[in-house]
């Protein structure tokens, strides 16, 4: 029994050594989602530099290449069509440890889509009518998330987040609210 | 690992969110206001057995709408074969409306009726004529004070007269009146 009650003491004592020990983990980490690509046919790509133990940037990519989304465009069930977004962010560690951590984030967001309008046309003998328009339309947002990232075997990261932007140049054509969801898996190096 | 369950259903409940938002709205609708688009053929008197009639002889493919130069063409908006409104049959008893169930006292003249706890009266498109047709009426089988109410619509008064629009086409809602309707009743008497 005291055999027992010393390995587990020594197993535990080892597993919180290594949870506050400081890692050469690598600078930089490319990530690829794939619950994004599988749940809302996106594909979302990033990288992100390590400044410190705290802090790290990055930019992300999102692009839309869900059939079923644009098929819904052009039937006009929705209003909106998101192309793409490129998201420069900013994290902070809210955790000491370097291996499992949560995190805040803040971002901008350059994002690029199709819309449809309503307008009231006019035909060539002088009779109106409405019909809804494809546009295209440009924003930029800007917001923050939350998230937990954890390394297995120090290479292999994985992290989960999410939060919400709001487009700054919005007056009815891009969405008022975008989200930042997502669960990476990526390679530090 | 307790916290780490909670930062997946947060990431499920801000998916779910994310694919619900404004984009998803509809957005596809035009509202206006056209009065006059049904008329009731009111006569001086209603005996037993006659039928009150309810048409659309003014509802043109072309209307008037408020506020613009041109003409609504609202065929070429909708793409819609037909428009539909509602309205309902009410008799007095014991100085209280009640619902009259029309049953199969009903007679389709031009258009289609649906009858339920109160009256669809569809009116369809004439190509050849460019008007939305409809002439339907109830028969009257009880004498008593009676009235035709229409439900109020969008604008909170007036009723509304709808498109049957077929997917990207543009729905569109007409707040219209009836003749001799005041206050979304028009009342008679059957002798």
């Amino acid at each position: 029994m005291k055999k027992f009650i010393f390995i587990f003491l020594v197993f535990t004592q080892v597993s919180v050594a290594q949870e506050n020990n400081s890692f050469d983990l690598g600078k930089n980490e490319i990530k690829f989602d794939i619950v994004s690509l599988v749940a809302l046919g996106k594909i979302h790509v990033s990288y992100e530099r390590f400044l410190s133990n705290d802090f790290s940037v990055g930019i992300s990519g999102n692009f839309n290449q869900s059939k079923s989304r644009e098929e819904d465009f052009e039937l006009g069930k929705n209003r909106t069509l998101e192309e793409y977004q490129i998201i420069p962010f900013v994290r902070y560690s809210l955790s000491k440890s370097q291996i499992r951590y949560y995190f805040v984030e803040v971002f901008v967001s350059a994002n690029q889509g199709k819309y449809r309008e309503l307008e009231r046309l006019v035909d060539q003998n002088n009779n109106g009518y409405y019909q809804a328009l494809q546009k295209e339309y440009s924003d930029y947002a800007v917001g923050a998330a939350v998230g937990h990232k954890f390394y297995i075997k120090e290479k292999l990261g994985v992290d989960i987040f999410v939060g919400m932007g709001k487009n700054l140049f919005s007056s009815g054509e891009s969405p008022d609210i975008i989200s930042r969801v997502g669960v990476n898996l990526g390679y530090r190096f | 690992m307790k916290t780490l369950k909670y930062t997946l259903l947060l990431a499920l409940i801000a998916l779910s969110i994310s694919c619900s938002q404004e984009d998803e709205e509809f957005y596809n609708a035009v509202y206006t206001t056209i009065p006059g688009l049904v008329s009731i053929e009111v006569q001086s008197d209603y005996q037993v057995n006659d039928v009150l009639w309810l048409n659309t002889n003014d509802f043109s493919r072309y209307l008037n709408e408020p506020n613009q130069t041109s003409l609504l063409d609202v065929y070429q908006t909708t793409n819609s074969q037909k428009f539909s409104f509602l309205y309902r049959l009410e008799r007095q008893v014991n100085g209280e409306w009640e619902n009259v169930a029309v049953g199969t006292n009903f007679v389709e003249d031009n258009g289609t009726m649906s009858i339920g706890n109160y009256v669809t009266a569809n009116a369809i498109y004439n190509s050849n004529t460019e008007m939305y047709e409809f002439r339907g009426g109830l028969r009257l089988t009880q004498a008593g004070q009676y009235r035709i109410g229409f439900f109020s619509g969008y604008n909170g008064s007036n009723f509304d007269v709808i498109s049957d629009s077929s997917n990207n086409s543009t729905f569109l809602t007409i707040a219209t009146t009836a003749n001799n309707v005041t206050n979304g009743f028009y009342a008679f008497t059957v002798n």
